[in-house]
């Protein structure tokens, strides 16, 4: 369910992203480098910090 | 053209085909015709300077012009070439399906493809949805969303959704890792959370742009301008449509290149096409008794060393 919203919050984001400028959603590259940066890179952070703060 | 029907058409198949296809070749296989031509069809500007096609349609789906990539023997030149460097006969036919995939569903504009280039320029068409390449990309896109294509592109959405199992990571697991060669050997550095990622990133990437042009074409701007004239978005779902734009026709694409029909020009594309694919099979095979010699050698010196 965590990663389905983290997809959903990404899709409404990068929908957003799209709407307010085409050239962000040219090609597939950009999706991809998105999602991968928004499911996997941002938690992926989020979770060093995270340990680094303890 | 369509706009995310290339995006989510590899998960239909992928869900119909399971274990006999490898998902990334598949997935390039359906995005190789536009791959390295889309770009000037809609122009690009660098420092100040724009370079587009002078005629989008023609370069892009015709002859003279890059049209050809949209042909069936052109894609199944590069399968035989994909085959003959990796002999792994699942990325070749994946690849197959994808390209194939992508030609058939271009021939619903008004354009078409030329699906037996070499043998004849012939544009194949259904006319569904105009084609309006050549007002640029947000004329285009507004186009493309008043009319049918929209409703194609939403059909290929619902049918992936509803084939969404394929994009679970049992599946992943269990079908794609298992059928293609290239998520195993990323696997073995990559981990399992960013595969699945790059894997579902085109479902996610036409999914939202779908969405997007379709907010962006209705809600907000609702009209572009193009050249000094504004274009109004407005639904026409007929067929052949939306008639606001000037679609540019298959009959017109061709009809310059078309115009020598004398039997010395139609014989030699054919020949030319024969020599052409005689010669890449040549090239192959030299490059594949390289390779082997050279890791002969590599075997060699290794033992020596040994």
């Amino acid at each position: 369910m965590r990663t389905f919203l983290l997809y959903l919050a990404a899709g409404i984001v990068f929908t957003g992203i799209g709407i307010w400028n085409q050239n962000f959603i040219y090609s597939y590259f950009e999706g991809l480098a998105f999602v991968c940066l928004f499911v996997v890179g941002i938690p992926y952070l989020v979770k060093r910090l995270r340990r680094r703060g303890v | 053209m369509s706009w995310a029907a290339h995006d989510l058409e590899p998960y239909v198949i992928q869900k119909h085909l399971g274990k006999k296809v490898a998902f990334m070749p598949l997935l390039f296989g359906s995005y190789a015709p536009d791959m390295f031509t889309k770009w000037f069809v809609y122009g690009i500007g660098f420092f100040g300077y724009e370079i587009r096609a002078s005629d989008p349609a023609r370069f892009h789906r015709g002859w003279p012009g890059v049209g050809f990539t949209h042909s069936l023997p052109f894609g199944l030149l590069i399968a035989l070439i994909i085959y003959g460097v990796w002999r792994k006969p699942i990325i070749a036919y994946s690849f197959l399906i994808g390209h194939w995939a992508h030609s058939l569903t271009d021939t619903g504009d008004t354009v078409g493809t030329m699906l037996f280039f070499p043998f004849t320029t012939h544009l194949f068409s259904i006319g569904a949805w105009a084609y309006a390449g050549e007002l640029g990309r947000q004329v285009d896109a507004g186009a493309y969303f008043s009319g049918l294509g929209f409703v194609w592109d939403g059909f290929w959405l619902v049918w992936a959704a509803l084939s969404w199992k394929v994009l679970t990571r049992d599946y992943f697991r269990r079908e794609v890792m298992a059928g293609d060669p290239f998520y195993r050997w990323a696997a073995k550095s990559l981990s399992e959370t960013l595969l699945l990622a790059v894997y579902r990133a085109a479902f996610f990437y036409g999914a939202t742009r779908w969405v997007a042009w379709i907010v962006w074409a209705h809600f907000l701007q609702g009209s572009a301008l193009y050249n000094g004239k504004r274009y109004r978005f407005k639904f026409d779902l007929s067929w052949g449509g939306p008639h606001w734009v000037h679609a540019i026709q298959s009959s017109t694409v061709n009809a310059a290149a078309a115009s020598c029909p004398c039997p010395c020009c139609r014989a030699a594309r054919r020949t030319l096409f024969a020599y052409g694919c005689v010669a890449v099979l040549v090239k192959v095979k030299q490059f594949r008794q390289r390779l082997s010699a050279c890791s002969a050698a590599g075997r060699q010196i290794l033992t020596a060393r040994e």
